[in-house]
């Protein structure tokens, strides 16, 4: 099964009402297509993706109105593209309805002609999902995650489809809720297993609630990452590139640090003040000593304890000699009641001792305390102020916007900390439906679980299902042990190849990608591998499908760029299409031209939407661009020089 | 009672302020500029001042009043409060007695409270109805430390104004 673009074309969209085409003839597999920033590289690539699976029911509405074109009447949009599956041609048409925020398909194949509906063949369905088409049309944010997060072993089992063991054993646990609910009530009161089953019912939903949320909040965690190490990048090269300023910044951060500092320790010592009850007021201190001294002079708590007199009721005579009569028993009996428990005794005595340990000490002046922190708040502020009028001064909205924006990222990354550590809190004999853990929930359902198989007589099924799961749940681990173990071992054979000045070998693949004997590398070093990673991931001997990556070597140095080239030209067989920047074509275009004898499609596009783009097509006439084809953009396809000569900036 | 609870709402008062939203507002956040300075780690502390501000006001309230609604927190005194507990289980003892017999005269009377108060358990060292008694000091506190901060809307409330009406309180005699 081979599928291959051929090209698109767009209407009503927030891109210009262009045509893209892609030469297919003489086997040309790669192409690269430039477009300066912000001109719709992500846009094309997310429409890419929902060419090729149904999105109509999964996509956000705002997803879709981002695609509307800004300040536009326009209503309805549409995205056409053309693709051959095996020869075969097909358009599939994706219509965007900004009104009522839809999206839906029509499809013509060549036998029965335009239908209603994403109606690709029933073969190529099978290994087309969400998660399939994520993964071949990616940017490297992509790749980025592959080693830092449990994205490598994530996608492995979702494109292995191995989650399809865990989908059973659900399916065998409600089988069993099944008996367990057919089944009468067995050894106990029916009110009390319907007590049981309700729990369970709640449990269940819980614990199915919880999954929910921290699957969602993974991913938050995961992006947020990403989006702050950009944010902060940002931020740092702007300040770099500002040098003059830059030694004001670090001093003004250094006097905001000490006076930070400064103000946590005055707080923290105003309440660990606080926390001293005796010391924080004279006549709590009065009570205390008074307490403690008067429960001297009454020797409380006394050095015989109840105990003894309850093994004096026991004895057949008193101390004086006298033998024990039933009155007098029932005397001490009523009597022990006003005498210290040994239990009290014992904390009696230790509050005692603390009394004592702090009778000597100096009530503490808190209103001092408290006006160390006021003027630590002073302080603070001054030293903010002083910084706000610096930063304030490079006058860079962007520098502002991406400060704003970690600030915000850093208190969500925070706030979804706090969750993860709640949700894995171990179980405890105290556990209630209202934890947070899923392993307090587990331990709950499983306690209640078991007392029901016990009532219902279903123990032998539950144990037969757990058996099955088990038998499940290590085929899985076997099976993702083989794959990682093989993809490893590709993987590797190929690292001398694309690092032949410094090898990184990868030494297993854990919930990410982990290196053989060191912790990271670079930008460019982990994009190489990433790489590797995907085309071996997504590599399938009877599935050719096409490879689309957005910015697919910005930040790399020159040999990534030559290096990644290199590999898709020789190591894919599979389409190629590059959204690169203009900055991205150096070391890369022309390292792929010559691996592949000059079979790469190099396109440039821009929109013309607003007068700042004159330029550009000033500069696409002087190469004999044709550049009325299309009222709002302009598309240039092989014209290399046009391509090699495309520059975004003025000079 | 299993566990510490907290007063998270009073019905028929749609403006009250819940300890946990009090919480919320004032404990420590390491990315927020606002709350990184803050020493209150757990809910546990605002109900720790609540009530020692309910003991030195002595003002106490029906803690199974049904019009108060509660909310589970920890079963035993937290790591944060660990140093505190003794002294405070001894300040609410020792308020309990000189309500009772100021002068520390009836030695029986004295040991019958202390047997009643005081736990079994030396983590908490406190029994079950000497629980529901902080409880209602604490809640009745917290009910003090609302009205003397005198905010509408918990945005309005800061650690700072937190912390200072809890000494204003403390110190006054």
């Amino acid at each position: 099964m081979d599928v291959k673009i051929l090209g698109w074309d767009t209407k009503g969209l927030r891109l210009p009402d262009w045509k893209i085409n892609l030469d297919d003839n003489g086997g040309k597999k790669t192409s690269l297509i430039m477009m300066p920033s912000g001109m719709g590289k992500t846009t094309t690539l997310s429409l890419l993706r929902y060419s090729f699976c149904d999105y109509s029911k999964i996509i956000e509405k705002k997803d879709i109105l981002a695609l509307q074109r800004p300040k536009s009447k326009i209503t309805k949009g549409e995205f056409n593209l053309n693709i051959k599956i095996n020869n075969a041609k097909y358009r599939i048409k994706t219509i965007f309805d900004f009104s009522n925020k839809t999206l839906s398909y029509k499809t013509t194949d060549p036998e029965s002609g335009q239908k209603d509906g994403l109606n690709l063949p029933e073969e190529i369905k099978k290994y087309l999902d969400q998660e399939y088409i994520e993964k071949t049309f990616f940017d490297l944010e992509v790749v980025q995650k592959l080693f830092e997060s449990t994205s490598a072993i994530d996608s492995i089992n979702k494109l292995y489809k191995l989650y399809y063991f865990n989908q059973i054993g659900n399916n065998l646990d409600t089988y069993l809720i099944k008996k367990q609910d057919e089944s009468g009530s067995g050894k106990i009161d029916k009110k009390d297993l319907i007590e049981l089953k309700h729990t369970r019912d709640k449990l269940l939903k819980k614990e199915k609630q919880l999954r929910n949320e921290y699957e969602i909040n993974n991913k938050k965690f995961e992006n947020l990452k990403i989006n702050k190490s950009k944010y902060s990048k940002i931020i740092n090269d702007i300040e770099n590139s500002k040098k003059s300023i830059k030694d004001k910044i670090d001093q003004a951060r250094e006097n905001i640090s000490l006076a930070k500092n400064d103000l946590k320790d005055s707080f923290d010592n105003f309440y660990t003040e606080l926390k001293n009850p005796m010391l924080i007021n004279k006549d709590f201190k009065k009570k205390l000593i008074n307490f403690e001294s008067n429960l001297n002079s009454l020797k409380i708590p006394e050095s015989v304890g109840k105990a003894f007199f309850d093994d004096l009721i026991k004895s057949n005579q008193c101390l004086c000699g006298h033998a024990m009569t039933n009155k007098m028993k029932d005397k001490i009996i009523k009597n022990k009641e006003s005498i210290l428990s040994e239990d009290t005794w014992l904390i009696l005595s230790v509050l005692k001792s603390k009394i004592k340990e702090d009778s000597g000490k100096e009530i503490l002046d808190l209103s001092k305390s408290l006006s160390l922190i006021a003027k630590s708040k002073r302080n603070l502020n001054i030293e903010e102020r002083k910084a706000d009028e610096i930063v304030g001064g490079i006058d860079d909205k962007k520098y502002q916007d991406n400060v704003k924006k970690l600030n915000e990222t850093n208190d969500q990354l925070n706030d979804l900390n706090k969750f993860f550590q709640k949700y894995l809190e171990a179980p405890s004999k105290q556990d209630t439906l209202e934890d947070n853990s899923i392993n307090k929930i587990g331990n709950l359902l499983k306690i209640t679980m078991d007392k029901i198989n016990e009532a219902t007589e279903t123990g032998n099924i539950s144990d037969k299902i757990k058996l099955i799961k088990d038998i499940f749940k290590d085929t899985e681990n076997k099976s993702l042990n083989f794959i990682t173990n093989d993809l490893v071992e590709k993987i590797n054979k190929e690292i001398p190849r694309v690092m032949p000045f410094e090898k990184i070998f990868v030494k297993d693949i854990k919930d990410k990608i982990v290196l053989d004997g060191r912790d990271s590398a670079s930008a460019g070093q982990l994009a190489r591998i990433g790489y590797l990673f995907l085309i071996t991931l997504l590599a399938r001997p009877n599935f050719n499908f096409p490879f689309i990556v957005d910015s697919p070597v910005t930040g790399m140095d020159e040999i990534s760029r030559s290096e990644i080239a290199t590999t898709i030209a020789t190591q894919l067989n599979n389409q190629y299409i590059g959204f690169v920047l203009p900055l991205e074509r150096d070391y890369f275009a022309d390292v792929l031209e010559e691996n592949t004898k000059n079979k790469v499609n190099l396109l440039v596009a821009f929109d013309t939407f607003d007068d700042e783009t004159k330029r550009l097509v000033k500069l696409a006439k002087q190469y004999s661009v044709d550049t009325r084809e299309f009222v709002d953009g302009v598309v240039s396809v092989n014209n290399k020089d046009f391509f090699w000569n495309f520059t975004v900036s003025k000079g | 009672m299993q566990r510490f609870q907290y007063f998270k709402e009073k019905n028929g008062d749609q403006g009250f302020i819940g300890m946990s939203e009090v919480y919320e507002q004032i404990k420590y956040q390491k990315n927020s500029p606002t709350k990184m300075f803050s020493p209150i780690e757990d809910i546990m502390d605002i109900f720790y001042l609540s009530l020692i501000v309910g003991i030195k006001l002595n003002k106490k309230l029906d803690f199974n009043d049904p019009t108060y609604i509660k909310g589970g927190m920890t079963p035993n005194w937290t790591s944060g409060l660990k140093n505190t507990k003794d002294h405070l289980v001894a300040l609410y003892i020792s308020h309990i007695i000189e309500e009772k017999d100021k002068n520390y005269k009836n030695k029986p009377e004295i040991q019958k409270i202390l047997n009643t108060k005081l736990g079994k358990d030396p983590t908490r060292s406190i029994s079950d109805d000497g629980m529901v008694d902080i409880h209602s000091y604490a809640f009745a506190g917290y009910i003090e430390i609302l009205k003397k901060i005198n905010k509408k809307n918990i945005k309005d409330i800061d650690l700072f104004i937190f912390f200072s009406t809890i000494n204003d309180i403390i110190q006054k005699n």
